[in-house]
């Protein structure tokens, strides 16, 4: 009776390679309702990962779904492809906060051969920080300050106010950790976040993120985005996407066993796919097969109600832009889950 | 409770955000004050324009009411003026130009009948007529000088009596003689009769009956 009334989320905007998906949030008590969400052809990294080109047309198109699809108020959270990203792990000592980002500052100058003043650069502990004192793995995520600048201006363009930016994999990772961490009860678990050509891993354990990788699941040479026309050498036709999908699991099985030596006994229980190109059934089938893992797709959070979704939209599609949403829930559904 | 939160956004894109929104809110503001401005400025600009309008009528009525001021004060003094003239004229104009009053006798004179002598003199006229009937100043104001009238003396010869019986009534029948009084008759020689008559000329009494004088001047 009072939906219409219920705080609304931040409008999450979640640029891909090739299509730009909006979403938001109402929350209604420890529920969340997806109360608008649009989607369309078009993205400022369309031409390349690592540029970005703002078309008018793109910003036209931003605005109308903006108007069409019954969205609401003027801040907004903005996700982007790991290919416009630069993400690292490195060790860093214990340092103090500002300390720590100064070097991690250095670090990544190193790592990605920037000019500083070129880069933004976040952090994020990795496997719970070091309780030691001794050194401690970090996530080290990097944005070009032209893209940021850029994003910021063409949001600003259709009067939205943006209150972050963050990366599509560890938005998604957001989405899958909340319907995973009360069914593993605090074992370890596996996100793989597939974009068109880049692919994020992350590998949770019980005391947080302990692993986070980004690599390339498609050769550089194929030029199709279609991984079952990619032809192999000395394989049947029918069998190429099968195989395809073999050269990722094998690259994540990698991780897993990376993960397995550092930690000890953490090989992940489930690998949860998230991503629009995670929808594919035989990946589910590769991934289970290779890694020993049950590998299944993402599908809505506990918590969250379908709302305005089209029913026959895949959950994983939407889960970057739906993770973004939920930081900016009061994590009603996050402690009901917990 | 772990969110991952890296937050890419750098401080200055969120001051240029900051910025280009207080920009479009200024704007905004902008274009009400200057909406607002206009709007105040048109109904200023109408107010004055209305205010102007009723000074200038109101002057004009002020102006107006002065005039027919001096309008009505000026017919007022014609008025009084035309009032002393016609009172004047009253009091010198005579009630019929004496011709007149000669052809109408000549013209009511019976067969027979003849004058000799006729005298006309002034006198004012009297509130009694002659057929005794009180006939009021024509003004109905006591204090108006009363207007003048015409004492007619007559003298002739008749063949008959009856002849200047029928003269007599013939003139008093006849308007505006009024108060006609046989003075003498008396036998002249060879059988004739020599009378006399006065009559009063008073336009004033209006019995009824009465014929008007027959005048030149009034076909």
């Amino acid at each position: 009776m009072f939906k219409a009334l219920a705080p609304r989320t931040d409008i999450a905007i979640d640029f891909g390679t090739d299509r730009t998906r909006l979403v938001q949030l109402s929350q209604d008590g420890l529920d969340a309702s997806i109360d608008a969400a649009a989607e369309f052809d078009g993205s400022p990294f369309a031409v390349s990962g690592s540029e970005i080109t703002i078309e008018p047309g793109f910003v036209q198109a931003l605005r109308r779904a903006l108007k069409s699809s019954g969205f609401a108020g003027r801040r907004c959270a903005l996700t982007i492809p790991c290919s416009s990203l630069l993400m690292d792990t490195a060790e860093l000592p214990s340092l103090a906060k500002d300390e720590l980002l100064q070097g991690a500052i250095w670090e990544a100058v190193d790592r990605f051969g920037l000019d500083r003043t070129a880069l933004h650069l976040g952090t994020l502990p990795l496997g719970g920080g070091s309780r030691s004192g001794g050194p401690t793995e970090y996530l080290l995520v990097g944005i070009r300050r032209q893209i940021a600048m850029a994003l910021t201006d063409c949001v600003a363009r259709v009067g939205l106010e943006p209150s972050r930016i963050e990366a599509a994999s560890l938005a998604a990772l957001r989405t899958a950790w909340r319907g995973m961490k009360m069914a593993t009860a605090g074992g370890c678990f596996a996100v793989l976040h597939l974009e068109d050509g880049k692919a994020g891993l992350s590998i949770m354990s019980g005391s947080g993120l302990a692993f986070h990788r980004t690599f390339d699941w498609k050769p550089a040479s194929s030029g199709e985005s279609q991984a079952d026309w990619i032809p192999v050498d000395g394989e049947d036709p029918g069998t190429a996407r099968v195989f395809r999908w073999y050269g990722l699991a094998e690259e994540t099985l990698q991780c897993f066993r990376h993960i397995d030596r550092k930690l000890g006994c953490a090989w992940p229980s489930q690998l949860v796919l998230t991503g629009p190109a995670a929808t594919d059934p035989a990946l589910t089938t590769a991934l289970s097969s290779v890694c020993s893992v049950h590998a299944l797709a993402v599908g809505l959070a506990p918590g969250v109600l379908q709302g305005v979704l089209d029913p026959m939209a895949a959950p994983c599609t939407w889960s970057a832009a739906l993770g973004s949403a939920l930081a900016g829930q009061s994590s009603g559904s996050g402690r009901r889950a917990a | 409770m772990i969110e991952f939160h890296v937050n890419l956004l750098p401080p200055e894109a969120l001051r240029h955000a900051g910025i280009r929104l207080r920009r479009r809110i200024v704007a905004l503001a902008a274009t009400a004050f200057a909406v607002t401005l206009a709007g105040l400025a048109a109904h200023s600009f109408n107010e004055s324009r209305s205010a102007a309008i009723r000074v200038a009528v109101a002057q004009d009525l002020r102006e107006s009411a002065q005039s027919i001021d001096d309008v009505h004060t000026m017919l007022m003094a014609e008025r009084e003026h035309l009032k002393r003239l016609v009172s004047c004229q009253r009091t010198v104009a005579l009630p019929a130009q004496a011709s007149d009053v000669i052809a109408t006798i000549s013209h009511l004179l019976p067969e027979g009948v003849s004058l000799h002598a006729m005298k006309i003199s002034i006198s004012e006229a009297k509130t009694a007529a002659g057929r005794g009937l009180a006939q009021p100043a024509p003004t109905g104001q006591p204090n108006q000088p009363k207007p003048v009238t015409l004492d007619v003396a007559l003298a002739g010869h008749s063949m008959t009596l009856a002849a200047v019986s029928e003269f007599e009534q013939r003139l008093g029948a006849r308007t505006p003689f009024v108060g006609v009084r046989r003075n003498e008759v008396k036998q002249a020689g060879s059988g004739e009769q020599a009378f006399s008559l006065t009559v009063r000329v008073d336009p004033w009494a209006q019995p009824d009956g009465a014929e008007r004088i027959v005048s030149r001047s009034e076909p």
